[in-house]
């Protein structure tokens, strides 16, 4: 898990502390064995920047996991599908730009005449 | 056959013209059978919860997505078409689509009905909207506002309406009643809306071929939301929001959870399911009940309905085996409320009230020109109600004879009514763009993803189309559902009219991203976008925004229209058909306040009926025969 961790920070730019927040990691991992199988992952894992063309899909098939919580579609068919209600909402793209998973959550009434968060790089804290 | 019982009035549809004209007669008594041929939650807290669940767990979050359609009555879904690379459309799903552009649009078939899924916009129409045929083209209506604002009034306190009555008439220009004040206060702008109004307002646009410039002003729009109620309303009355399962609930206000359409988890938004919670006893809901057949008789009264039931899990085919699925039920008066397309299928289906002709006809919509882009700030898209404030300016005036007139809603949900959900911006900007330059990753890609997404937003404009003939709705018995009933055939496309108001909201959309600051991302892709053509030179790509008018068109008269204007059908007593198939002009406001105070006023008129039915003169009439004999 330590390294799936490691792997996804460094692919996502999201510390382990945060990518630890909502626990998904355990489930996005199965998702990633599933798909593409062990081997596949133990190589990616071994060399996240190779430019191998399989290997940069499956990362960009992890990041995407990690920024929407929907896997891109399997080669045997399928569209893309959302893993969980619970990767919808912690996906890391609302937590990108300081705000929440459309309809999983109810800030307030009025929450949205406020400005935007501090959004972007290194200002991952949520409210 | 089973017969049932008898009722003064059936009501077919449980949406929000149908549940509407239920409550108005049932609180004068009178026994309404409301037939809704989706299936009714048995407990509607469950009800609400799984809608949600379905919608939070749905890959693709579509207008339909909190709901699994029952095989036996399929209904329209936006992922129903596709672009083709090559021009056209393919469309697959419940509309069999013939025209040269697509119906753009969905709805639902649910207990509660496409009112469950609305965003929640309700301003009114501009008086003037009602005669368009002093602008030369449309057709006009057989009433005025004037007619119909004590109707707007109902329809807000009915609806829950939260809008700023001063706002309302400076900057859209509507006349309300000295003293007049919606139930509760505008919403807070967003701010998107905030950003856009420091930039925009008082500032002055130019439509290509028109002299005068237009002055930009955002203004609040109208909600059929929960906000802060005004204690002024009512004459110092005050209101009450309701709130959960038609709950009274003072404190019940839009938490911002960004998921209007389709499923508000707060129960700020107005659902029908409010409405029917506060039915009299004497309403009573049958779900699963698809009306198959409207009955006159031979004088050409409506006297009932036939209706197939099927069964909430199993096959459609096992029960029709069984033979238990069809049923009559009669009444005094029968009130279509199915939806535009639904009313209109039924009166095919049932061979009536087509005097003129007109039924099926005038198949309007609003499309939707969308522009996106991004501003030069994070504004935090996603947050709030869809649109929470609008540019006015073009719906209204001498311009109009030119193009169609249009609204412009501010979009706060970044780009995902153009471009899908937010998956394709982190897509875009983490794919490879060659074999040896990978996309973006870690820092830079969260950087990026911040940048893209934090200052999205997209400008609405959403278009009137005029009642054209050719635009209509038709069976063809080779194309059926499960339950044999006929599929709707639709054939649709824009009018001159309609491409040049398009054309001119682009001109007048460049001009706001300028002033703006805007970095403009408009492009109309073949594959995502099914309705898309060419005009004087230029693509342009459009939206349906679901609000199907015009499909049994209100009138003078019977030879050219459907119904009258108490959306009484001319040619059979006793029978209405209400909702946004009768209006004549889809203006440029969301219908949904229109249909509900047009439902409100029906509701009226057939009470009236009922009385007049009622009335003593019966029991003179018999006192008469009694001395004859």
């Amino acid at each position: 898990m330590e390294e799936f961790l490691g792997l996804s920070s460094r692919l996502t730019g999201f510390d382990i502390d945060e990518l630890r927040e909502d626990d998904l990691a355990p489930e996005l991992l199965g998702v990633v064995l599933e798909q593409v199988g062990a081997e596949t992952y133990r190589r990616l894992a071994a060399a996240p920047d190779a430019r191998d063309e399989e290997l940069v899909a499956v990362a960009e098939a992890l990041i995407r996991l990690w920024y929407t919580g929907s896997w891109q579609g399997s080669a045997g068919g399928g569209g893309p599908f959302l893993v969980s209600p619970r990767a919808y909402a912690g996906a890391l793209v609302w937590r990108a730009i300081g705000g929440r998973a459309p309809g999983t959550s109810a800030p307030g009434f009025g929450s949205w005449a406020e400005p935007a968060e501090a959004a972007g790089a290194g200002a991952g804290r949520r409210r | 056959m089973t017969e049932e019982g008898r009722y003064d009035v059936i009501v077919v549809g449980g949406g929000v013209a149908g549940s509407l004209v239920a409550r108005h007669l049932g609180d004068q008594g009178r026994r309404v059978l409301v037939l809704e041929a989706g299936a009714r939650a048995g407990d509607q807290e469950q009800g609400h919860r799984e809608a949600g669940e379905r919608f939070l767990a749905a890959s693709a979050k579509v207008p339909g997505s909190p709901y699994s359609p029952h095989e036996a009555i399929p209904w329209p879904e936006v992922s129903d078409l596709t672009g083709v690379d090559s021009g056209g459309y393919r469309s697959e799903g419940y509309l069999v689509q013939r025209g040269t552009l697509p119906y753009a649009s969905g709805y639902v078939r649910v207990n509660g009905g496409t009112g469950n899924i609305w965003t929640g916009l309700t301003p009114r129409m501009l008086p003037e909207d009602f005669d368009t045929e002093a602008f030369g083209y449309g057709r006009s209506w057989p009433l005025t506002y004037a007619d119909l604002e004590p109707y707007y009034r109902a329809a807000e306190f009915a609806i829950g309406v939260s809008a700023d009555v001063d706002e309302q008439r400076g900057a859209v220009g509507l006349p309300f009643p000295e003293g007049y004040v919606f139930p509760m206060r505008g919403l807070p702008p967003s701010r998107v809306d905030t950003v856009m109004a420091a930039r925009l307002d008082g500032r002055r646009v130019k439509e290509p071929g028109v002299e005068e410039l237009v002055e930009l002003r955002v203004a609040g729009t109208p909600q059929g939301r929960n906000g802060v109620p005004n204690p002024r309303y009512g004459g110092g009355a005050g209101f009450e929001p309701v709130g959960a399962y038609g709950r009274p609930e003072p404190g019940s206000r839009c938490g911002g959870s960004a998921s209007c359409i389709p499923h508000c988890p707060s129960h700020a938004k107005y659902t029908p399911l409010k409405t029917q919670a506060r039915w009299a006893p004497s309403v009573t809901l049958q779900d699963r009940a698809v009306v198959s057949l409207i009955l006159v008789d031979p004088a050409g009264r409506a006297t009932g309905v036939e209706y197939l039931t099927y069964p909430q899990t199993g096959g459609v085919q096992q029960s029709r085996q069984a033979g238990t699925v069809r049923r009559t039920v009669h009444a005094d008066v029968v009130v279509l409320a199915a939806h535009a397309i639904e009313n209109a299928k039924l009166l095919l289906l049932s061979g009536i009230g087509n005097r003129s002709g007109q039924v099926g006809r005038n198949l309007m919509d609003h499309p939707v020109l969308l522009t996106w882009g991004l501003l030069p700030e994070q504004v935090g898209p996603y947050r709030g109600p869809g649109s929470t404030s609008g540019l006015e300016g073009f719906r209204a005036g001498p311009a109009r004879r030119l193009r169609a007139p249009f609204r412009i809603e501010i979009g706060n949900w970044g780009w995902v009514w153009a471009k899908g959900s937010v998956d394709t911006d982190v897509v875009e900007l983490m794919r490879a763009s060659g074999p040896h330059r990978p996309g973006l990753r870690g820092r830079e890609l969260r950087q990026a993803v911040a940048d893209r997404v934090g200052r999205q937003f997209t400008l609405q404009f959403e278009m009137e189309q005029s009642a054209d003939p050719a635009n209509r709705v038709t069976l063809d018995p080779r194309h059926r559902d499960l339950l044999g009933l006929p599929r709707p055939v639709v054939t649709y496309g824009l009018s001159t009219h309609v491409k040049e108001g398009i054309a001119a909201a682009k001109a007048v959309s460049d001009q706001i991203f300028t002033l703006l600051g805007a970095e403009d991302h408009t492009s109309f892709e073949a594959a995502n976008w099914p309705g898309r053509f060419e005009h004087r030179g230029r693509t342009y790509g459009y939206r349906g925004a679901g609000h199907a008018a015009g499909t049994h068109i209100m009138g003078a008269g019977p030879t050219t229209s459907v119904v009258d204007q108490w959306q009484r059908c001319w040619d059979h007593p006793g029978l209405y058909a209400v909702g946004c198939g009768s209006m004549p002009s889809v203006a440029t406001s969301n219908p949904t306040l229109t249909m509900a105070a047009l439902a409100l006023r029906s509701a009226e008129r057939i009470e009236a009926d009922l009385a007049e039915r009622d009335r003593p003169i019966t029991v003179t009439a018999n006192r008469a025969f009694g001395a004859a004999s």
